[in-house]
């Protein structure tokens, strides 16, 4: 029985939680810079203190409908091996704290569409929280 | 001197008949009337026995030893009278007494109104009343089959603030509208003042009341119309000035709403702000949180201090919401005050302007009302 932290956050009308640990910081959106890309959920790069840390549209790379950018809009800096990208979420609402029982793995599940990345689904009173593995996001 | 006076005594009631108004043939000693053939006088002052006159013309006439003729006023004897009187002298010369003729003066108007009043009464379309009148009270009058004034008789005394007196007063031919309070009927009085031919003071007046029926009462109707219309016009002017007054007050309040809306306006930009801060403070919750949560162990406590941070900020943006909700409220509200206020301001605008057309008939029919009064005034 773990505990999991976990940062969750808003892309449409579903939510989504990634585990804190792997969370470096969350930004305000600042302007970004594209760059000429293949991949098209690559929406530039931006400047955070002197590093350059490219940004990713996680609706467009989910599969989910597009949406403008709102005022609650963040960027989700996330960190893998050393390696930092910016995840662009509509609302990042809160920080919870999950037991592992909570979460039900894709293993005991049926397999849904972006089962790559999704690790479990937690399930909050009367909310599902999808959980992501950013180490499959980027 | 002896049958002088003797035949003047005897021949005093043939000469009396041919004066054609009253008169007395006298004689008198130094003290007292000794002889008084009356046609007509009927004064008690001149009589047999009735003591003359302190200061008076026949004392004058004995004292001065010689002829004299003078008017008497009415208060002396009862009548105006012109006296003509002669000392009587005995053999020495001296004057014993006085002889004369003491006539009743009346005016040749007061002469003539027996015949001439009635006919001239009966003469006018609407009737007529005809008065003379000495200084205090009615002589003689005459009416007529169409109008009496049954207030005014013989003897009746005229009145201070009546048209005699002021005939009296002013010496001069009065004329005057007289209300129907005064006699019952409105009259309209024209009366002369009538002089003594000699000395040329007055001695009474010669009036015409003529009623004033139709004319009169049309008068006072074009004057009462003229009145209500004049009343009329003030209410309008006043409707007209508070409809200026609303209108002048709805501008302000339009003033005030503006101000309400603007500071309704910095309210918001107001939120916006705290919204911004709110949003921030948040953020650096949820920062503190993953800070927290990768110092491990030691960052527990900090973790706690970064929910509260967030939960701050929740609140904060809850109470925007709030706020903001409820200036949207407050705008919606003025905007229907707004509304209200517009229909308010047109209604007291076309008020005013029916009003300018009321005061435009109003005026019209204030000039005809004038007219109608000129009209009535010269009937």
């Amino acid at each position: 029985m773990k505990n999991v932290q976990m940062v969750i956050f808003r892309l449409s009308d579903s939510y989504f939680g990634v585990d804190i640990m792997k969370v470096r910081e969350i930004m305000a959106l600042v302007p970004i810079t594209p760059l000429p890309t293949s991949a098209p959920y690559l929406l530039g790069v931006i400047n955070v203190r002197g590093k350059v840390v490219p940004v990713v549209d996680l609706r467009m790379k989910l599969g989910l409908p597009c949406q403008e950018a709102t005022d609650d809009s963040r960027l989700l800096l996330v960190e893998k091996d050393g390696k930092v990208a910016g995840l662009l979420v509509d609302e990042v609402s809160e920080v919870l704290t999950l037991s592992s029982d909570d979460i039900e793995t894709t293993a005991q599940m049926e397999v849904g569409s972006y089962s790559e990345s999704v690790e479990g689904i937690a399930k909050l009173d009367d909310r599902l929280l999808i959980f992501l593995n950013v180490e499959k996001l980027i | 001197m002896q049958d002088l006076i003797k035949n003047f005594c005897e021949l005093s009631s043939f000469l009396a008949n041919t004066y054609e108004t009253e008169c007395g043939y006298f004689t008198t000693d130094r003290e007292k009337y000794t002889f008084v053939y009356d046609q007509g006088l009927n004064l008690a002052a001149l009589t047999e026995g009735a003591p003359l006159i302190k200061g008076g013309l026949l004392e004058k006439c004995m004292k001065e030893g010689r002829e004299v003729v003078g008017t008497v006023a009415r208060n002396v004897y009862g009548k105006r009278l012109k006296l003509y009187a002669r000392p009587i002298f005995d053999e020495n010369g001296q004057v014993v007494g006085s002889y004369g003729v003491a006539v009743h003066k009346l005016h040749r108007v007061a002469r003539a109104f027996e015949d001439l009043a009635k006919p001239l009464a009966e003469a006018f379309p609407e009737g007529a009343m005809l008065t003379v009148s000495d200084l205090e009270k009615i002589a003689y009058r005459q009416s007529s089959s169409k109008f009496d004034i049954p207030g005014l008789q013989v003897g009746t005394l005229l009145k201070e603030d009546g048209i005699a007196k002021e005939c009296i007063r002013a010496q001069k031919p009065v004329m005057k509208d007289i209300d129907a309070s005064v006699y019952g009927v409105a009259t309209r009085g024209i009366l002369v003042p009538l002089f003594d031919p000699d000395d040329k003071m007055i001695v009474g007046t010669f009036g015409i009341y003529l009623p004033r029926t139709l004319a009169f009462s049309l008068q006072e109707l074009a004057s009462k119309l003229n009145t209500s219309i004049q009343e009329i016009a003030a209410v309008m002017e006043e409707v007209a000035a508070s409809a200026g007054e609303i209108s002048s007050n709805e501008g302000q309040l339009s003033e005030r709403v503006k101000e309400v809306v603007e500071i309704s306006a910095e309210i918001n930009e107001v939120l916006d702000f705290i919204k911004n801060v709110a949003d921030q403070t948040k953020m650096l919750g949820l920062n503190a949180a993953i800070e927290a949560a990768r110092a491990g162990e030691y960052g527990r406590g900090f973790g706690v201090v970064a929910d509260e941070i967030r939960k701050l900020s929740d609140q904060s943006k809850e109470t925007a919401d709030r706020i903001r909700k409820l200036t949207r409220e407050i705008e919606s509200k003025l905007q229907v005050v707004n509304q209200a206020a517009e229909g308010t301001l047109k209604q007291s605008q076309e008020q005013a302007a029916a009003t300018e057309e009321v005061t435009a008939s109003v005026m019209e029919m204030s000039r005809m009302a004038e007219q109608l009064a000129e009209v009535a005034k010269n009937l």
